[in-house]
């Protein structure tokens, strides 16, 4: 606190003793500062443009969807058409939506229970064979999916797990597992084993120590670790597309479906990417509380 | 009880992973007597933390023994040795205040009266007023003092400190050594404290264990290890600044010994005391040697090589005729030198070590006997000052 005290005051100093130096620091500084300004907006509208573009394109009536000039009449026909409201849905797109919850929360909630204790293992000992599966679990990261893709189609036809959701959650794991066990170690790895030793000394179990002293510690890790996980699980595409038929489908093979018929609709389309959008957002809005909290406890330490 | 902690032919050998084994303890004997302060001194690498760690139940024995008043605690899990460690880098729980972090380890054994015990011993370490703060917005004196308080809060068996004062700056270093020093003497725990810093060793401990490689180079009181190192290693690591070393050879003239450090330098002895031609290391530390006029009876001579006038004493650097080494010398603060100097330099012959230079062990020198230890070692400890 003094410090940055006394640093303000120090700039404060500076301030005063040249007048016209300073003017002409400040002008440069400001013309820097609108510089990047303009240069943040600039890539702010790359960034958003598609959206926007999608945006729109949900709002179209099908008429208005292949015109070369600009005619805009906004209706919700589109997003009415997707959810199935007051008419008849082509494509159920619902149960797409409710596929995908139930498919990446699944996957994230096994790689947590599995890739907790793992990554813990990992950071903390040295096995025989431990380098070697940190590395084997990296390469699912990797390595295509496409690579493995037939054969696992061949397989999950065979052991009757085409098409269902138990069948994704698993095949998820080659997705969101590696991402849980890789953040958390380097989590785990940060924290000081003394902490653990001196909860050992005082009478706690390892399980113990586990559980109060070094799980309340990683939980920002584990909220960016999990939401991570979720955001690549909910995005999945190759896996659902090959591996699954019309009953365990998710929102991001089932909004191309829109596409397939004799008239590919567009508007169909960004209307039910739009709206599966939706839980990724609300989840990280709601986790980002955990991150900030996450930085701050950096502080603490050392 | 003066056999309160022993070790007995430890032993730890450690065995990475696809790497050679690193033998860290080569089977250590030693006793601590109850209440006794044992300064654990070596360089980095020598074994001093794994020492600890397995006297703490946190690291498994190869092999010896671990007895603490009377009875074996080798197999027994760290939480029934009734040890405690205060750990170098404090290990104090962030979540949670520092009341909440000395009372920890009461709650976890379900102990009463955890309040009023904890509001003692903040008492005592004066950090009363940090009790409702959390570990990150203290100093690192702060932290190392609350860190002690839920180290003795428990009131251990043994309380093992591992560098306690490593991190703290110059000052806080001072205040908190002499605050432990304090500490230690009123509660009378049976402590051994591990550190690189000889000073803290030669101000805080009853006895000190000067170890290196492994194995323990000298075992014995402050003023022991500094006024009679048992051999080379102890003679160069403790004092500061260094022992001078030099090699030469006894010769013998008649009844007169005279040490020959080159064809041109030699160091008349007061008694005939080793075979002839005995090759030695001879070790004189730099506040044992005056220099004076070289035409006096009886010097070295010698010729300045540097000189460097210093706060407190001066550094005078001078060369002897054909020897390589150069010797260092403290000189009083008001005299001055410019190098080419010709000087003659006297010993004190009472602190005269002598070393055999094939095993490194000490060589007893019959002239010591006539004076007392302890009355040398007052003028002596003064001068280790502050390193
Ligand atoms: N877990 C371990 N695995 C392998 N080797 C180790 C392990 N812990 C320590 N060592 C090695 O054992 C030796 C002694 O280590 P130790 O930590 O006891 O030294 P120290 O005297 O405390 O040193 P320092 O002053 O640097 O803390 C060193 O060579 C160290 O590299
Ligand atoms: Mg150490």
């Amino acid at each position: 606190m003094a410090q940055t005290e006394a640093r303000r005051l120090q700039s404060a100093g500076v301030q005063v003793t040249t007048d016209a130096e300073t003017r002409q620091v400040t002008w440069g500084a400001r013309l820097l500062q609108w510089f990047l300004d303009l240069l943040t907006l600039a890539y702010f509208a790359f960034a958003l443009f598609p959206l926007v573009w999608m945006f729109l394109l949900s709002l179209k009536p099908q008429s208005e969807l292949y015109s070369t000039y600009f005619r805009f009449s906004p209706t919700l026909d589109g997003y009415r058409a997707v959810l199935g409201i007051g008419g008849t849905e082509e494509i159920p797109f619902l149960r797409f939506f409710f596929n995908s919850l139930v498919v990446s929360v699944g996957a994230v909630a096994v790689s947590l229970l599995v890739g907790l204790p793992a990554a813990y293992a990992f950071a903390r000992w040295k096995f025989r064979g431990s380098e070697s599966l940190l590395f084997t679990l990296l390469s699912f990261r990797f390595a295509p999916e496409l690579m493995v893709i037939v054969p696992l189609y061949v397989i999950y036809q065979r052991i009757h797990l085409f098409d269902t959701r138990l069948g994704l959650v698993w095949v998820y794991q080659l997705i969101t597992l590696p991402l849980i066990v890789w953040i958390l170690r380097s989590y785990f790895q940060d924290l000081t084993p003394e902490l653990e030793q001196a909860a050992l000394l005082d009478g706690y179990s390892r399980t113990q120590a586990f559980i109060k002293i070094v799980l309340p510690l990683v939980r920002p890790g584990l909220a960016a670790a999990g939401l991570l996980a979720f955001i690549f699980a909910w995005n999945a595409f190759a896996f659902p597309f090959v591996l699954t038929g019309s009953n365990a489908q998710t929102v991001t093979v089932g909004a191309l479906s829109f596409l397939g018929g004799a008239i590919p609709r567009y508007n169909l389309t960004a209307a039910a990417a739009l709206i599966s959008l939706v839980p990724p957002l609300i989840l990280a809005l709601f986790i980002q509380r955990f991150l900030v909290r996450g930085l701050t406890f950096g502080a603490v330490k050392g | 009880m003066r056999d309160y902690l022993v070790l007995d032919r430890l032993v730890k050998i450690y065995r990475p992973r696809g790497k050679p084994e690193v033998l860290a303890v080569q089977g250590i004997s030693l006793s601590v007597a109850k209440g006794e302060l044992l300064g654990l001194l070596g360089p980095s690498g020598c074994g001093k933390s794994s020492t600890l760690r397995m006297i703490a139940g946190l690291e498994t024995v190869t092999s010896g023994d671990i007895r603490i008043a009377g009875q074996s605690v080798t197999g027994l899990p760290p939480h029934r040795r009734n040890v405690a460690v205060a750990f170098e880098n404090y290990a104090l729980y962030p979540p949670l205040t520092v009341e909440e972090n000395i009372a920890f380890g009461l709650r976890a054994r379900g102990e009463r009266d955890v309040r009023r015990r904890v509001h003692e011993v903040a008492e005592r370490l004066g950090i009363t007023d940090l009790l409702p703060r959390k570990p990150g917005s203290l100093s690192s004196g702060q932290k190392q003092r609350v860190s002690l308080a839920r180290a003795i809060v428990r009131e251990p068996a043994v309380l093992l400190l591992d560098e306690p004062l490593s991190h703290l700056d110059a000052s806080e270093r001072e205040r908190t050594r002499r605050e432990l020093k304090r500490l230690q003497r009123e509660t009378g725990y049976t402590t051994i404290l591990v550190t690189h810093d000889q000073h803290e060793a030669l101000t805080l401990a009853d006895r000190i264990a000067v170890m290196n490689a492994g194995q323990i180079m000298q075992l014995g009181t402050p003023s022991e290890v500094y006024d009679a190192p048992q051999n080379l290693f102890v003679a160069d690591f403790v004092g500061e600044p260094p022992m001078n070393i030099i090699p030469a050879t006894v010769r013998t003239d008649g009844d007169a010994q005279r040490l020959q450090f080159s064809d041109s330098a030699a160091l008349p002895l007061p008694e005939a005391a080793f075979g002839d031609g005995v090759e030695v290391v001879v070790g004189i530390r730099p506040q044992d040697i005056q220099v004076v006029s070289q035409t006096r009876p009886g010097t070295l001579p010698a010729t300045v090589f540097a000189f460097e006038p210093l706060q407190e004493l001066s550094r005078l650097t001078v060369a002897m005729p054909g020897v390589e080494t150069r010797l260092v010398i403290q000189a009083p603060p008001t005299s001055s030198y410019s190098p080419g100097e010709s000087v003659g330099l006297l010993v004190n012959y009472a602190r005269l070590h002598i070393f055999d230079a094939r095993t490194g062990e000490r060589m007893p020198c019959p002239w010591m006997d006539a004076q007392p230890l302890t009355a040398l070692s007052q003028s002596s400890s003064s001068a280790t000052g502050s390193s």
